[in-house]
């Protein structure tokens, strides 16, 4: 009796196994695939899919299927009826809005179909001719351009008797439509047999929210998509299918890297800013004594992207109240000039990509170092500081090769046309000279041509968990050294200065890792300047990044991320040309110092910081305290206290009666 | 006496049918390499609900990921929506237990290289944990299945209960135990609850509208509800597996070109 039991069981086990695999089909399932020989192709004209299928793979969506010679593929429907598509032919399965019925449009070839329970299920239309045929089982080959169908063996169409040959229009397809519901008895079977376990799965649910959330039902936001690969070749597929398809644009083409065709982007973002100076000017100094200084700057960003290159653009405007910042009309394409001009062209590049192999020209962005706060090594690219507190960096005219080689990439950039760094005017707020006296400079590059063309050569990779560079830069050096020249006129010594880019060699080197939650970067830079005309040096920054996260939850925070970077530099050999009074110095503002900035988050809405740098060369420090609010769709506020001290002669204690309060707003659109 | 122990024996095969049929770990494994796909495409809409307030917030994220092995795999996440984010990009490697991440940010123009935070900490505002994105460590867990229930539409359903395997991984995860809801005939995770440190219950996922790629099967909707005061509901809007993805979607120049940027 006990073994009676066990074969039983044993018997509809295996039934189970056996019968399940006919009920599988989901509610939106049209087909499977049970075989394949040779090649067949299956096509969607949606996004121009194609697909070569394989055993167990499913069909759920239109579907135009080839075979090709000597090949053959079989699939499974619903209702347990096997449809068995031969050599040379082409079929389309479409959904129909009925239920249960399965349309398959015969083009050319052969096609069988057989009802394992001889039910007649079938119905078959001979194109416009009206004359329908039905049964559980048929053969047909449709054939050659005057298109004549032709049942074969194995066909049982119960009400036609014999279908003998007929003609049909050179247009006209043949129509199957099959009763595809599942097999009632199968599922009562099945049923019987099914365990039925205790208990049942929590039905607390938010599925049924779905169509609250996205403005449609769940099933009908959802079309599964079968298998597939992707082909961006649209007279592949209307090679296959033979009737040419529409084009209908993928979201996205995988094929490689994404190469959407003549695709354009654009954005834009305005800043704001006013800044309420907390103390005046005195009265013997010649600055702008403006209280209150206000900026806005509207940026913007246009991309068209191609099949392996793209063309990319952005802009700034940007208008204010200062005084000594603004360059007239007429110098408009003086890019040289001390003076920012209130439309500049950030970026404007032509970008050639290849699997190996980048080509960029144009007017670019290029930033080389790891440091986030500092980067000693980022010499190419020119900062515009005529308002340190609120900088931008612009880009620079390159031409660049990066060539791609596994992880490591290797780089040759030059720079034809040489734009400095450009500092706060002399009678700015932010000059670096106490007096206000109204300094005026002549710009001077190296004499011989090739010495104006800036040459960079670096390498960078990553090796187990380490990024690392190395770089070597030869060209006129952004931050300037200022000349002296002595003159005789009227028998009175005549003083002219110059601000000279002096050609400079650079050899820099830099990593960044982890370790556990710390990231950990650091940069190293290698001065030389040619006839002594500045100071030889060496610069060093190491810095962390470091989040705390669960052990400040307690203090309401999310977390506090906190970045901190020390810079130090090393005079090999100070400036000793005759007549070249200052050094690129004053522009090396961290030479001993620590800067780095906590970021309080309370959450993605607000937060606060305290951003610091203590110049323990000069003796000076810089401290700002801000609050941010950010709100969906209204953009993000920021209050700021800028404090600045120290001695007299050190950047921030220059700096000393610039103590402001600031509020800025940003806003992407 | 004989026909009472063919009853005993009978009650016996019926209450072993109402068990498991297989163990908590066996499922698991198969679950995972059933459901395994080498790469993989996706475009999602996220939408953050605060159930206090309604306000919704909706992010868009485009996902690469390509797994070598089952040690090795490479991802990109680029965010899409909203304005304020659009281009930033988190680029991922694993090798085993070594994981290189970086994240791109098209307003300072850089790629760096960033430490993981803690694996409790919630991802970009959302009710889905870093942990919980990290996807199933079967070497973390120890299975146990505690009953088959009915799920679904009729369908039977493993009850699996998942407790980490040590108390730093315990800690690191920040769940006490969690349970999963198995469909037995096709190895889908349909629900999983998890459990605080505690034991209360935290939240749960919700997966739905499963699409198949050959053997495996995902989900096109999750919602994960947590405390009945958010929501996230994720939307799989387009989705492309097994195709070909170029290895050089994952590399840093990739992002530092902002090819990602379409």
């Amino acid at each position: 009796m006990r073994f009676l039991l066990l074969f039983i069981y044993c018997f509809f086990s295996t039934q189970s196994f056996a019968l399940s695999f006919q009920n599988e089909f989901k509610a939106n399932q049209l087909a499977k695939v049970v075989s394949v020989r040779g090649q067949v192709v299956l096509g969607h004209n949606k996004g121009r899919l194609i697909d070569y299928p394989k055993v167990g793979d499913s069909i759920d969506q239109n579907i135009y299927i080839s075979v090709r010679e000597n090949s053959q593929i079989q699939l499974q429907i619903k209702n347990g009826g096997l449809l068995t598509l031969k050599a040379v032919s082409r079929v389309f399965i479409s959904k129909n809005s009925r239920l249960n019925r399965l349309p398959v449009i015969l083009f050319e070839g052969n096609i069988s179909y057989k009802d394992p329970l001889k039910r007649p299920n079938l119905e078959v239309r001979l194109g416009s001719s009206g004359i329908k045929y039905w049964g559980d089982a048929f053969a047909i080959r449709l054939r050659g351009s005057e298109k004549e169908v032709v049942k074969e063996e194995g066909s049982i169409l119960e009400r036609s008797g014999a279908i003998e040959a007929v003609k049909m229009e050179s247009n006209a397809n043949v129509e199957l439509i099959m009763d595809d519901s599942p097999l009632p008895e199968v599922e009562k079977k099945q049923k019987a047999i099914e365990q039925k376990p205790k208990g049942q799965m929590p039905t607390e649910s938010s599925v049924d929210d779905f169509s609250d959330i996205f403005g449609e039902s769940a099933s009908q936001s959802i079309t599964p998509a079968a298998s597939t690969i992707t082909s961006d070749s649209a007279a592949e597929f209307e090679d296959v299918f033979g009737d040419p398809i529409k084009p209908v644009e993928a979201d996205v083409v995988v094929k490689g890297i994404e190469k959407p065709k003549g695709k354009r982007t654009s954005d834009f973002d305005f800043y704001l800013r006013n800044s309420t100076y907390l103390h005046a000017p005195t009265k013997e100094s010649r600055h702008d004594k403006q209280i209150d200084h206000l900026d806005l700057r509207l940026n913007g960003k246009v991309k068209w992207s191609g099949v392996g290159n793209a063309v990319q653009t952005s802009f700034k405007v940007d208008i204010s109240n200062r005084e000594h910042v603004y360059r007239p009309l007429k110098d408009a394409f003086d890019f040289r000039n001390d003076k920012r001009f209130p439309i500049e062209l950030t970026e404007l590049y032509y970008l050639e990509s290849s699997k190996s192999f980048d080509l960029t020209i144009g007017k670019k962005i290029v930033k080389l170092g790891k440091g986030i706060i500092y980067s000693p090594t980022d010499k190419i690219s020119p900062r515009d500081q005529i308002v340190p507190v609120a900088p931008f960096t612009s880009g620079a005219f390159i031409t660049q090769a990066d060539f791609y080689s596994d992880q490591s990439t290797y780089t040759i950039l030059a720079v034809p046309y040489f734009v400095g760094t450009r500092s706060p005017t002399s009678l700015s707020r932010w000059s670096l000279q106490n007096d206000g006296s109204d300094l005026t400079f002549e710009t001077e590059l190296p004499e011989k041509f090739y010495k104006q063309i800036q040459l960079l050569l670096k390498f960078e990779s990553t090796i187990k968990g380490w990024d690392i560079f190395a770089a070597l830069f030869n060209g006129p050096n952004p931050d300037p050294v200022i000349r002296k020249e002595i003159s005789v006129i009227n028998n009175r010594p005549e003083f002219k200065l110059f601000k000279e880019h002096a050609y400079t060699s650079f050899f820099s080197a830099g990593f960044s890792t982890v370790f556990g939650s710390l990231e950990l970067h650091g940069e190293v830079l290698k001065s030389n300047t040619e006839q002594g005309k500045d100071d030889n040096y060496t610069q060093g920054m190491l810095g962390f990044r470091y989040t705390l996260d669960e052990s400040v939850k307690w203090l309401g925070l999310d977390s506090i991320d906190i970045i901190t970077e020390y810079a130090k530099e090393v005079i090999q050999q100070p400036q000793s040309r005759p007549f070249f009074v200052v050094s690129s110095i004053n522009s090396r503002i961290y030479r001993d110092a620590v800067m780095g900035t906590f970021i309080f988050k309370f959450s993605d809405e607000f937060y606060l910081n305290y951003d610091y740098q203590f110049d323990y060369a000069d003796k000076g420090q810089a401290n700002v305290f801000g609050v941010s609010w950010h709100k969906k769709d209204s953009g993000e506020w920021r209050l700021k206290i800028e404090n600045f001290s120290g001695e007299k002669d050190s950047l921030f204690g220059k700096w000393d009666l610039n103590d402001n309060l600031a509020v800025e707003y940003f806003y992407t659109f | 006496m004989k026909s009472s122990f063919f009853v005993i024996s009978a009650l016996l095969s019926l209450s072993a049918q109402a068990a498991c049929d297989l163990a908590g770990d066996v499922i698991m494994k198969k679950q995972l390499d059933q459901n395994r796909i080498e790469s993989e495409m996706e475009i999602q809409e996220v939408v953050l609900l605060d159930m206090k307030t309604k306000a919704k917030d909706k992010r868009g994220m485009k996902t690469f990921t390509k797994r070598s092995s089952n040690e090795k795999e490479k991802s990109l996440l680029t965010f899409t929506e909203p304005k304020e984010i659009k281009g930033v990009a988190v680029l991922n490697w694993t090798d085993g237990d070594q994981l290189d991440q970086w994240l791109y940010s098209p307003e300072l123009k850089k790629l760096q290289r960033i430490a993981s935070g803690s694996k409790k900490n919630y991802f970009m505002g959302t009710d889905f944990t870093f942990a919980d994105l990290d996807g199933e460590k079967l070497k973390n867990n120890k299975y146990t299945c505690s009953k088959e229930v009915t799920c679904g539409k009729g369908d039977t359903c493993y009850e699996i209960e998942a407790l980490p395997v040590t108390e730093d991984i315990k800690e690191s995860y920040g769940y006490s135990k969690r349970v999963l809801w198995v469909d037995k005939k096709n190895m889908r995770t349909l629900r999983v609850e998890f459990y605080d440190l505690g034991g209360r219950k935290l939240k749960f996922l919700e997966n739905a509208a499963w699409a198949q790629y050959g053997k495996a099967w995902k989900p096109t909707m999750a919602v994960m509800t947590r405390e009945e005061d958010h929501k996230t509901y994720i939307k799989v809007v387009d989705r492309k597996v097994g195709q070909k993805i170029d290895e050089e979607i994952f590399a840093q120049r990739y992002l530092q070109k902002e090819m990602h940027i379409q």
